[in-house]
């Protein structure tokens, strides 16, 4: 079920009503079954895969737990990481690493079997599969450090897991983040769901005007860059962080406001991305979670920021490599990561930034130059999926398209989107609404409203980051 | 009390800026929404509004000329010079098809009724690959913007995808399923139509028009095919209406059909018309069948399907006007 569908309309309310009608003490049932609900309106046969993952979760932090032999403890954990990366790999880099070779294609010819797999793998990618899996994980490794306590019912762990608004996108949550608020008795105010209004208004805004618009407008010429100008190419460059942005904030700022309904504060995931001056502060403010996630999980546990060079330089570049290998199993994306990795590196042992030190205005604007610039490239990698069509974007030919026509649906939202961040910034909508005027909030949701009602996309573009 | 006065101005606000917007979007932006995601709405009124004494309902093959054709009228222009007296239009666009045909009918205006409706059964179209085309969402979404709404309602269903929406991606694997694994009605080494196309390819004589012909061909119609019930809905819909209503067969290319792809496939085809004529000899729609009036040189050299150079289009309209004067008179009875 998307956010962005009549369905979702209709799924909430009655899902609040329903939650809000129920005895405190049963209110977290209704919702695990609403939020597995939610998940099998992709498909139902996703549900056993999350399933799979939740109870054998469950089973192996808590006997990590129970055990005192650190050998047991270690393979426990050990069985725990194979049995969720192996449906991980097996799902979304079968085909990259199996499936796409010649001798299994001849192999899928010949043999009906290998050619269900091929089939099963190639277009059953269960939908969240990386974001879910990433929860689990972080679950069972703090269990295993002891940072937190196991959940005794299955079930209660079950909605950790499966809690809709997050559940196939992410924000990825921490279990002493998430839990805790979910369980927790919750009298509902207007105040929560005013807040959370606010901000999934905004978020179907980015979403829906924004992002949506821009990727009509970019697909073509992603699609077949040797007709474009090299200005329009790297406009659509440009034009694409800005959708993946919108689209991915959009998503995440619905999710945040959804689970607000229900008492939950998510963690935000965006804080200004495109207003960073180096690299670290551009991932310190692009999808927070998964860059936390990263940074506990992989970065320090292989040594992080207070090894040797060597150990540092080797955690960074394995870090952003997995990084982008979780985006999926295309040479393009190990590229994009390998490429930030890189500059990472660079940035960081010629031009890093003292703590405390406040940059001057000319540096300030070179360094957001140099920043966006690899961004962008990053972006190109990112949204090609052939690598043959990089070296397009860098010719042109004589008869190429160098005229465009802007649409108002574009450029009007476009516009608004910078105002949007300018004003916003590193705020989420509600937090900057707090002290606004009666007028100034109206004055924003009416504006918000009329470009929703007026200029949403109606094309098929399903959110970017369900894809992963 | 304090709840209410909270509320009520509130809520009088917005429904008094979704009045304003509304007017606002049917004025100055529906119009161009309609142009560019709801022309199917104008077709069918300008269609309706010419009051023609017959409609010929049919996808691309109406239309579509062959570039070095000199008389590129569609075959319902071609119709019209045939029949002379009787006033004929068409409602065509590329993968239209009966569902769509349907809507199309519930949306005549309550004071015309045609004298006859004339509908391609277009074969194609009741296999997978027609019935989870590409095109097949934006056409759903079309339908959205033709009824009675306010504007701003049917924006917000399209927005919303409030029509029958299948991702892209979930009918490319509907396509990619019944293509590997769905299996054919003969007993030999080709059971599926991956199976099948994969012999073609591998033979020496390979011509991907055969492998696509296949692909788009190769399957057996049932009664509980999609299309196949959109078409009966439509015979309902007309006996009620009393609107007489005939099916025409297309030809298509069976002599490329058994050289390219072979013998077997042209067989299906015919099985597929025997089907057709046998279920709806059983209601009031009459069928016309020209599945195999014309031979491989009238079609489109480069296309696998129902596309003909402009004598191929000029043999149809010829055999059916021929069969309409013989049908016109029968339903005159009606």
């Amino acid at each position: 079920m998307l956010f962005t569908t009549l369905d979702f309309f209709i799924f909430l309310p009655i899902v609040l009503i329903g939650y809000y009608a129920i005895n405190q003490k049963y209110r977290w049932i209704f919702l695990l079954i609403a939020s597995y609900f939610f998940y099998a309106g992709w498909k139902m046969s996703y549900l056993g895969l999350i399933v799979f993952s939740t109870v054998i979760d469950y089973f192996a932090s808590n006997l990590i737990y129970k055990a005192k032999n650190q050998i047991r403890r270690r393979w426990l954990l050990a069985l725990s990481l194979v049995s969720n990366f192996s449906l991980l790999i097996l799902f979304k880099y079968f085909h990259f690493l199996i499936g796409g070779s010649s001798w299994f294609k001849h192999l899928a010819n010949t043999n009906d079997d290998a050619m269900w797999l091929q089939f099963v793998f190639e277009y059953g990618i269960p939908v969240g599969i990386s974001f879910y899996t990433f929860q689990s994980v972080s679950y069972t490794v703090d269990v295993y450090r002891r940072r937190i306590e196991p959940e005794n019912n299955l079930a209660k762990f079950a909605l950790y897991i499966t809690f809709f608004p997050q559940l196939v996108a992410g924000p990825i949550e921490r279990y002493e983040h998430l839990h805790p608020q979910i369980f927790k008795k919750f009298k509902p105010k207007w105040e929560h769901f005013r807040t959370g209004l606010q901000i999934m208004l905004c978020g179907f805004f980015l979403k829906m005007t924004i992002a949506d618009n821009i990727g009509t407008f970019v697909a073509p010429i992603f699609e077949q860059p040797e007709y474009y100008s090299i200005f329009i190419k790297w406009s659509a460059v440009v034009l694409f962080g800005i959708q993946i942005y919108t689209d991915f904030n959009g998503y995440t700022l619905i999710a945040i406001g959804c689970a607000q309904f229900f008492g939950v504060q998510l963690m935000n995931n965006f804080q200004l991305p495109y207003g960073s001056y180096s690299l670290k502060e551009f991932w310190s403010r692009w999808h927070i979670s998964l860059s936390t996630w990263f940074r506990d999980y992989v970065y320090i546990p292989l040594g992080g920021s207070k090894s040797n060079k060597f150990r540092w330089f080797l955690a960074i570049f394995a870090t952003f490599f997995l990084s982008g290998l979780w985006h999926g199993a295309m040479v393009n994306f190990i590229y994009w990561g390998i490429l930030h990795g890189v500059y990472y590196l660079i940035e960081q042992a010629f031009f890093p930034v003292k703590k405390g030190r406040i940059l001057p205005l000319w540096e300030k604007v070179v360094r957001w130059i140099f920043t966006m610039s690899v961004v962008s490239f990053g972006w190109l990698l990112f949204r090609i999926d052939q690598m043959r069509k990089v070296k397009l974007f860098f010719t042109s030919t004589l008869n190429s398209i160098s005229d465009i026509n802007f649409e108002y649906s574009l450029y009007i939202p476009l516009v608004l989107f910078i105002v949007y961040e300018l004003i916003i910034r590193k705020n989420r909508p509600d937090e900057f609404l707090a002290n606004k005027s009666l007028l100034t909030r109206w004055t924003m949701y009416l504006i918000l409203i009329s470009y929703i009602l007026l200029f949403a996309n109606t094309g098929d573009l399903p959110f970017i980051y369900f894809q992963f | 009390m304090k709840k209410v006065n909270y509320f009520i101005p509130r809520i009088l606000v917005l429904l008094v800026f979704a009045v304003i917007i509304s007017i606002f979007y049917e004025y100055f932006l529906y119009p161009k929404t309609i142009q560019t995601e709801g022309w199917l709405k104008t077709m069918g009124k300008n269609t309706f509004s010419k009051k023609p004494d017959i409609i010929y309902f049919s996808a691309s093959p109406n239309a579509a000329y062959f570039e070095r054709d000199l008389d590129k009228r569609s075959i319902a222009q071609k119709i019209q010079s045939y029949l002379k007296v009787d006033k004929i239009e068409a409602m065509d666009t590329g993968a239209i098809h009966a569902g769509i045909f349907l809507h199309a009918l519930q949306q005549m205006p309550s004071d015309y009724k045609p004298k006859l409706i004339v509908m391609d059964l277009n074969l194609r179209s009741f296999g997978n690959m027609w019935i989870q085309s590409g095109l097949e969402n934006g056409l759903q979404r079309n339908l959205v913007y033709w009824n009675n709404y306010p504007g701003i309602i049917n924006r917000i269903r399209a927005s919303l995808k409030n029509y029958s929406y299948i991702p892209y991606h979930e009918r490319s694997e509907l396509i990619q399923y019944d293509e590997k694994f769905k299996k054919l009605p003969f007993k030999d080494s080709c059971q599926t139509i991956k199976k099948w196309t994969d012999s073609i390819r591998n033979k020496p004589s390979f011509d991907p028009i055969g492998a696509e012909m296949v692909i788009h061909f190769g399957f057996k119609i049932d009664k509980k095919n999609q299309m196949l019930l959109e078409y009966d809905k439509i015979v309902k819909y007309c006996t009620s209406k009393q609107i007489p209503i005939i099916f025409l067969i297309l030809p298509e290319n069976l002599e490329g059909m058994s050289l390219k792809a072979g013998e077997k496939l042209k067989k299906l085809c015919i099985q597929n018309v025997t089907f057709l004529q046998k279920h709806f000899s059983k209601t009031n729609a009459q069928v016309i069948n020209d599945v195999d009036m014309l031979n491989a040189s009238y079609f489109f050299e480069d296309f696998p399907t129902e596309h003909y150079k402009s004598d191929g289009r000029e043999q149809v309209a010829k055999s059916v006007s021929k069969q309409l004067k013989n049908k016109l008179i029968k339903t005159k009875n009606l």
